[in-house]
């Protein structure tokens, strides 16, 4: 996190004692980086403070401004609601599903534009495309391709005499349908990350393991794969914080429908505050969210440090 | 022992070009599909089985579509992505550079805290974000929306911007104070004129980020004088009545130059990606 250590001697060296410019370099970086860190605390951490202070109190505080300590009453009744927990699972669904399949797809997808073959650059630059989509586009677009009748695929399938399946009628394509509007719009990051990752290995160890007549799958697992482990846990890092606050897509694509089947927590909680109007509950459920998301990102982060240690 | 290396490298080949082809496919189907019905006639769009393509194109749904709100959710979302890109912008720029080469006590855990704010989902600051500026008078303004963008933009730019400036030589910003220049001038005129790469990738990672954003302007916007886009469109979607072509054209107008942009600036953007998170 420290950078230059040499700062001492160069002051030394522009004949200034040590100190003062020290004193000076110190005080030239908290001039340079207060107006942000004040920036960043009143429209980040002065609202997630209040939203902690709203779900300790109860709805007068949000609604007047005046205290009504509860406590944490807001949470157990939340995290008692059968909504809640019906949100919470169905997002550690959804997290895990989408991080494991962005993984597997992309890494497939990285591996065979890695090999470079003629037209790669092409098929690349296609597959990144949804890279930047606003996912309300993303979804909608997805939504056109599910609805039935007039969607892309019932369309498809009528035209060969079939009949398309209800993607929002079914709890499971509901389910399905989000992953894969997810998938679409978060694979390029995924697949664009691993080539950069892959393209920045050392060609020996691979070199050294073909001549030694290795097979392509163990090359992959016994060598690309552990030298990848950072990589892999920067995307994870980067996609367990945007997977767990999943919103647009769920809002768009299923509104947390059929039979709030595809809810999740962005979803119940913007309920809970903008629909039922329960402030401190829908503060002690987002406040639960932030620390459901911190608590798991750091195990990433801990894994990344011990593995990127170790191996 | 020559002929079947070379067989199964043809075989490895073709299912390499096989695999790489349907996944285009799957990424291009939402695409085309938006693109082809936005120039579909609104007789062809509800009927089925639908053409993949029409013998009939027509603009009448882009024509619509301008005629509606949507110049002003077009606007409004110009207004708010460029004025919180603005703002982060001048407040990155100096944090960066001071994280990157002034470290003093605490700098390194402040840092951290702003790479850390990423968990904090944008639902968690929507509430206080909306009470405060209730009070404010500031919901359903293109101003209240700007400062609601601050939190998701800055921290981002500083983000990216801290890992650029890291590997900024330390010889030119050694030798620009030689010649007298202070802090803020070595930084105005010798580091961000050659940083110009870097600084566009930041630009734009900002500016799209509030462009695409949905979750805080559905909460601090109100009517079409302040909506964006992606708010216009989740109204269009939940009317009773969803006009798809107009919506179609809607998103392809939206939809293409940050296509347009992705395709152009990929390695920028990745290597934007890349910086902060591996030396933060």
């Amino acid at each position: 996190m420290t950078t230059s250590n040499e700062a001492p001697a160069r002051a030394a060296g522009a004949g200034l004692s040590r100190g003062s410019i020290g004193r000076l370099r110190k005080l030239a970086g908290v001039g340079l980086t207060l107006p942000a860190l004040i920036a960043i605390g009143l429209t980040t951490l002065f609202p997630i403070l209040h939203t902690l202070w709203l779900s300790l109190n109860g709805p007068n505080t949000a609604l007047r401004g005046t205290p009504d300590f509860k406590g944490l009453s807001n949470y157990g009744r939340i995290l008692k609601s059968i909504d809640f927990q019906k949100a919470l699972w169905q997002t550690l669904g959804f997290v895990t599903t989408s991080l494991a399949l962005e993984v597997i797809i992309g890494m497939a997808v990285a591996l065979a534009l890695h090999r470079g073959l003629r037209g790669s650059r092409i098929f690349r630059a296609v597959v990144a495309m949804p890279l930047m989509v606003a996912p309300v586009v993303g979804a909608l677009a997805w939504r056109f391709v599910f609805v039935d009748g007039y969607g892309m695929i019932d369309s498809l399938m009528n035209t060969f005499g079939g009949d398309g399946p209800l993607w929002f009628a079914d709890v499971w394509l509901a389910r399905a349908s989000i992953v894969i509007a997810n998938l679409w719009m978060a694979l390029p990051f995924d697949i664009l990350v691993l080539l950069a990752g892959l393209a920045s290995l050392p060609t020996e160890p691979i070199e050294a393991a073909q001549v030694d007549g290795a097979s392509a799958a163990q090359i992959f697992w016994n060598i690309t794969l552990p030298l990848l482990r950072p990589v892999l846990a920067v995307i994870l890092v980067v996609r367990l914080a945007d997977a767990f606050r999943v919103f647009d897509v769920v809002y768009i694509l299923t509104t947390s429908g059929p039979a709030n089947s595809t809810d999740v927590l962005s979803t119940y909680i913007y309920r809970q505050m903008f629909t039922v109007f329960d402030f401190p509950g829908g503060a002690a459920a987002a406040v639960m969210l932030v620390l459901i998301t911190a608590f798991f990102s750091l195990i990433a982060v801990l894994a990344l440090r011990s593995r990127a240690s170790g191996g | 022992m020559a002929v079947t290396s070379s067989n199964a490298r043809f075989w490895g080949n073709a299912g390499t070009y096989g695999f790489l082809i349907i996944v285009s496919i799957l990424v291009l189907v939402p695409i085309y599909w938006i693109l082809a019905t936005s120039f579909k006639p609104t007789s062809e769009i509800l009927v089925t089985p639908t053409k993949l393509l029409t013998a009939n194109p027509t603009l009448e749904h882009y024509g619509a579509a301008f005629a509606g709100d949507f110049r002003k959710f077009l606007l409004n979302s110009l207004i708010a992505a460029s004025g919180a890109t603005a703002i982060g912008f001048a407040l990155a720029v100096p944090a960066a550079w001071g994280f990157a080469k002034f470290a003093y006590p605490g700098s390194g855990s402040l840092l951290s805290f702003i790479v850390v704010t990423r968990v904090f989902p944008p639902i968690a600051l929507a509430l206080p974000f909306f009470l405060q500026f209730r009070s404010l008078g500031l919901v359903d303004t293109p101003v209240g929306l700007i400062i609601g963008y601050v939190p998701i933009v800055l921290p981002l730019m500083i983000w990216m911007l801290t890992g650029f400036f890291r590997d900024f030589p330390d010889e030119i910003v050694e030798a620009a104070r030689i010649d007298g220049l202070g802090v803020v001038g070595t930084l105005l005129r010798i580091v961000l004129p050659l940083s110009l790469p870097a600084l566009g990738v930041a630009v734009l990672f900002g500016f799209l980020v509030a462009w695409n954003e949905f979750i805080i302007a559905l909460t601090l916007t109100r009517t079409p004088a302040s909506q964006t886009m992606p708010v216009g469109i989740s109204t269009l979607i939940t009317q009773f009545q969803i006009l798809w072509g107009e919506m179609m054209a809607v998103a392809a107008i939206y939809l293409l130059p940050v296509l347009a942009v992705t395709i152009v600036s990929q390695r920028g953007l990745v290597s934007g990606l890349m910086s902060g998170s591996t030396k933060g």
